[in-house]
């Protein structure tokens, strides 16, 4: 008796026990887990829309993002007064105690974990995509094609703002990526260069109306163009640049301030921008205020303060405003020194508006001034990331350091075409008075469009300008020292992964 | 709601019971701003709207069999076993709505609201349930000397399978000294009793599903036009388990003079381990932070506790009880980092609470603020970066490279208290009944992230009312910045202007009460007539700018806090003062 009591006492516990395991289950209803994801091609789009978001953000492609490091800090714009999100930059105090600070939501800090969001977002992709077997070959490749890219894209900033940096590639555990060490920049560059060729081959060729803000197989050349300069492989850089401007769809505008118009934003021209829409209530958080740093706030406008009001009105009736943030306008150098024939100057540089002089110079085809259609830090304005004519500059560039400047007049004075009226084509000149010429042909044609700096650093030539440039409100020439060419890790992330400092004890020179 | 049980002996030494507690909370709230509010005024938006609700429902069941036996004469064994399941589902909806330009319908008719672009509308389910297995053994040998042993295993759904589970044993004795022969022979004490423990139990702290990587909301735009997107969100955690706390207590009761003096003294220490922080990842991981089982602390406290019945006499009674608290506490391990920060609290200002290994349990963390710079003499000598000017805020620059930054930040204060105490006081005279108690803390911080706009801030946002003393060229002499100083809150780090004393008497309770004589009056029907009057938080004494140092900014709910993010506040609203009026009749 006593043993079949036990018996049931056991099977009864038993019971309870196993009952007990499905009792403390959890019922997740209200998340999302990747773990039940990723099964069907519209779920790995919604991931990938999820890239473009993260673009957006204003620690990347959205607000003063990455202008942050690739415009400030050069010889085209600044603020026009103190702006402690771009202060170190300007006035090259950046040290491993500045580069910690995270202002709101964004900071050098948010921008490498951006990217490394990315990165880590795009390994998931891919691990999962692998794993799929319901999705067609080639819808895969599609997936597969967009997901490098944003991975290789990524990794071209990181390589780009700080030289060696961890680089992973498999979805790995959190263990292994939280001790990875660095790793040099020029395996990382030779590796995303097979991912953009890929990338290229099963990307579309143009972008149909509903996806405007994704990526072309034409984007994805634009960055191999990059990388190229910057490994200095003239050939690869020239061809494919050539394949750009030979077959793609992209075209030329016969007038550049139509470029910037918004009435036309996908324009032939543009090869890539970062959408933005106006009344979304998600739209890459606060990213779309990027126009407000271009555009003049009416404080400081206009030059005699007893008009204010009169300007004030003036705006008004035609539904505008100088509601922006004026922080990103252009540098006394830039303004002294942009020819005063070249078309291009309206675009980048106005003094007066309405008739009314000016205190700061702005840059129109940055700015945004009408308040029905884009309104203070509700902008639909989208972010221009390449154009063609970008492509042409640097197929010249590598014409030039290839072959001379022979053949890469033909790519220089087609973006000059449209800037004097008559032609002023270049000719005659040395193969390093050439590259003086583009220096400053990519300065004219791109201001403030994100490449300044990084062409600074890639010619090696940005202490040289820096040193030689009229600032306003900062004095960088004093400060500036060659380890400024790349940013230092920031400190939280060394302390946390010590293994950062293996390769390079001095964090590039900071320490 | 009530409970239920149900009780069944089947012999005299045996009981089962089953509880079951049911309950249900209901909350709705409405809220209306209208647009002639300064705020909503000043950028003409219009009234804003917007409507809670939720609904929890959860139950405990509790099972036990109670097994009493005596065993010889003074000797006496009671055996308890039995099992608790509990669970919770939480769910909830709200809606608002912006540019209502009508004050008319309020909340009640939300669709007037003209600002699509921030109206809103989200929803919530959450839920849990725990089990726990409980075997508990008291042995009371010659009603001197008392023996617990309790056994318990709790499980939580919170958890990944494996690590749901969790043992905690624990084991105390007592010491009735006041029976043995040689105390009673000392004719001091009526009551003398030493009892000690040692135990183990566990927190699990977290919300739910926190185990799970999330996917949250990416939405972009294409063309100008909403597309929904995902972005992992926060990593998996499938190895998070129980926090632990191992506890030692050992107490002295005190009984003399017929009990009329009663004294308690505890001691105890606790170590902790296994915390279940936010930890900061490397953000090469993508992430910035993931949820751990990480570290250790470390308290150890002292209570005392003191009742005494001052008068007692048949028309008068006069009791007092004291009560004084002290903890310490520190931080012993962080799994290899020296500090995890655990919140931001001002907006732009930078962490605000840390824990530090070998500090208080947080600590707060900010600049010192040195007052207005004085002249232009001054700034250029201090040789700060950036624009400074005469009657704006100084920093401390701890580390002397001419910025204000985050590696200049210094422990500002901790909002552990040095002691708690209460006090209490029970009087009855005649037919009035007077009780009233007092509570209080000593020596605690309160991190007021509310000063960033109130003290240094831009104008548009509410003033302290000490500003109208600020720097001026005619108040030369003020360390309170002048108008205009600041032009961005990111100029404005988390400083020591924000930590205030947090310590505070309190009148928590006041009760009196008059009993109706009815037998004098000849009331026979009642037995007893009672009309009251209660009081709760009647005031507070304190220097704390915002009235009361005991609101939180955090509820301990969010995936960014914890609950050891304690001593925040930013003008919550304070704990609320009832008085209440009420009649007992008993027949």
């Amino acid at each position: 008796m006593k043993f079949i009591t036990k018996y049931i006492l056991i099977l009864v516990t038993g019971t309870m026990l196993i009952g007990c395991d499905s009792y403390l289950e959890e019922d997740p209803k209200s998340i999302t887990s990747p773990d039940t994801f990723f099964n069907t091609i519209e779920e790995f789009e919604l991931a990938i829309v999820g890239l473009y978001d993260t673009w957006g953000q204003d620690y990347l492609h959205g607000s003063i993002g990455l202008y942050r490091f690739t415009e400030n800090g050069a010889d085209i714009v600044g603020p026009n007064r103190n702006f402690g999100q771009v202060e170190q930059m300007m006035s090259y105090s950046l040290s491993e105690s500045t580069i910690d600070a995270v202002y709101w939501n964004s900071g050098a800090p948010k921008t490498w974990q951006g990217l490394y969001s990315i990165i880590l977002n795009t390994n998931t992709i891919l691990s999962k995509l692998e794993l799929n077997d319901v999705i067609s070959q080639a819808n895969k490749d599609v997936i597969e094609a967009e997901t490098l890219f944003h991975r290789a894209y990524a990794y071209y900033y990181l390589t780009n703002l700080w030289g060696d940096v961890p680089y992973y590639r498999e979805n790995l555990p959190i263990s292994e990526v939280q001790a990875l060490p660095r790793t040099d920049k020029k395996t990382i560059r030779d590796e995303i260069l097979v991912d953009l060729q890929k990338a290229q081959l099963s990307l579309p060729s143009s972008i149909n109306s509903d996806n405007f803000g994704k990526v072309s197989k034409w984007v994805a050349a634009t960055v191999m163009v990059k990388i190229y300069l910057i490994q200095n492989k003239w050939q690869q850089a020239r061809d494919k640049s050539l394949e750009i401007i030979n077959d793609s769809p992209h075209r030329l505008l016969d007038e550049y301030a139509s470029v910037f118009r918004l009435d036309n934003e996908y324009n032939e021209e543009i090869i890539w921008s970062t959408d933005f829409g106006k009344d979304l209530v998600q739209d890459h958080g606060w990213g779309n205020d990027w126009v407000d740093h271009f555009t003049p706030r009416i404080r400081d406008e206009p030059k005699e303060s007893s008009k204010k009001a009169e300007l004030s009105a003036a705006l008004a009736a035609r539904n505008e405003g100088f509601t922006g943030y004026g922080l990103q306008i252009p540098l006394p150098d830039f303004v002294k020194k942009f020819p005063l024939d070249d078309l291009r100057r309206a675009s980048n540089i106005t003094t007066e508006y309405l008739g009314y002089e000016l205190n700061f110079p702005y840059m129109p085809k940055r700015w945004n001034l009408d308040q029905i259609n884009s309104p203070r830090g509700n902008h639909a304005d989208n972010k221009l990331i390449f154009r063609l004519a970008d492509v042409y500059l640097m197929a010249a560039e590598a014409e030039n350091e290839l072959n001379g400047p022979t053949s890469a007049y033909q790519y220089i004075n087609k973006v000059r075409e449209r800037a004097f009226e008559p032609d002023q084509p270049l000719s005659g000149l040395s193969k390093d008075d050439f590259r003086l010429a583009m220096y400053d042909e990519r300065k004219w044609e791109l201001a403030a469009e994100g490449e300044r700096r990084m062409d600074l650093i890639r010619w090696g030539i940005l202490l040289d300008v820096v040193k030689n440039t009229e600032y306003r409100v900062y004095d960088p020439a004093p400060n500036i020292k060659p380890r400024h060419v790349l940013l230092p890790i920031p400190t939280e992330e060394f302390i946390l992964n010590p293994a950062l400092l293996e390769s390079d004890p001095t964090n590039n020179g900071y320490r | 709601m009530s409970s239920f049980y149900l009780e069944f002996r089947p012999w005299d030494n045996i009981i089962f019971k089953s509880t079951f507690n049911p309950q249900i909370n209901d909350f709705k709230r409405n809220r209306f701003n209208p647009g002639a509010l300064p705020n909503n005024l000043i950028v003409s938006n219009g009234g804003d709207a917007r409507v809670d609700n939720s609904l929890e429902v959860s139950y405990i069941n509790e099972n036990t069999m109670t097994f009493n036996t005596d065993i010889g004469e003074n000797d006496y064994l009671s055996v308890l076993a039995g099992f608790t399941i509990q669970k919770s589902e939480f769910e909830s909806s709200f809606s608002e709505s912006y540019g209502l330009s009508n004050d008319a319908t309020g909340y009640n008719n939300m669709s007037f609201g003209a600002d699509p672009s921030r109206n809103g509308v989200g929803s919530d389910y959450n839920s849990f349930q725990l089990i726990s297995w409980l075997g508990r053994i008291n042995y009371s040998l010659n009603d001197k000397y008392l023996f617990t042993l309790v056994g318990r295993m709790d499980g939580s759904s919170r958890f990944a399978p494996g690590n749901k589970y969790a043992m905690f044993p624990s084991g105390a004795v007592a010491w009735k000294l006041s029976e043995e022969e040689f105390i009673k022979n000392l004719g001091v004490f009526n009551n003398l009793k030493l009892r000690a423990s040692y135990g183990m139990s566990g927190s699990q702290a977290i919300p739910s599903f926190r185990t799970l990587a999330l996917l949250d909301l990416a939405n972009t735009s294409f063309n100008a036009t909403e597309n929904p997107g995902v972005r992992l969100g926060r990593p998996e955690n499938p190895d998070l388990k129980w926090e632990t706390t191992k506890q030692l207590d050992i107490g002295l009761e005190m009984g003399f003079f017929d009990n009329r003096l009663s004294i308690e003294v505890d001691y105890y220490q606790k170590k902790t381990k296994d915390l279940l922080l936010n930890s900061q990842l490397p953000r090469q991981t993508g992430f910035v932070s993931q949820l751990k089982n990480i570290g250790s602390i470390e308290n150890t406290g002292l209570e005392l506790l003191i009742n005494s019945i001052n008068i007692s006499n048949d028309n008068f009674k006069w009791s007092t009880s004291l009560s004084l608290a002290g903890n310490r506490n520190k931080v012993t391990d962080l799994g290899g980092v020296d500090f995890i920060n655990l919140a931001t609290p001002a907006s732009q200002g930078g962490t605000g609470a840390r824990l530090i290994v070998g500090e208080t349990v947080p600590v707060f963390m900010g600049v010192e603020y040195l007052g207005t710079w004085k002249s232009q003499a001054e700034i250029d000598l201090a040789g700060y970066e950036g624009n400074h000017d005469v009657g704006g805020p100084r920093f401390n620059d701890t580390d002397g490279d001419g910025n204000i930054t985050q590696t200049d930040f210094e422990i500002l204060g901790s909002p552990q208290p040095d002691f708690y105490y209460g006090i209490g006081n029970s009087i009855s005279f005649e037919n009035f009944d007077l009780d009233f108690f007092f509570q209080g803390t000593y020596g605690n911080e309160v991190f007021n992230s509310l000063t960033q706009t109130a003290y240094f801030g831009r104008a548009e946002l509410t003033k302290y009312k000490e500003t109208l003393n600020r720097w001026s060229p005619t108040n030369s002499n003020s360390d309170i910045p002048r108008a205009g100083s600041v032009a961005s809150l990111s100029e404005i780090y988390n400083n020591s202007v924000m930590i205030e004393d947090g310590s505070h008497i309190r009148l928590k309770s006041l009760r009196l009460a008059y009993n109706i004589p009815v037998n004098d009056l000849g009331l026979k029907t009642f037995k007893a007539i009672q009309v009251y009057l209660v009081g709760a938080n009647l005031f507070v004494i304190s220097d704390f700018r915002l009235k009361d140092p005991e609101t939180s900014q955090y509820s301990g709910t969010n995936d960014n806090e914890t609950n050891l993010t304690t001593g925040f506040s930013n003008g919550q609203y304070p704990t609320a003062s009832t008085i209440s009026i009420g009649t007992r009749i008993q027949f």
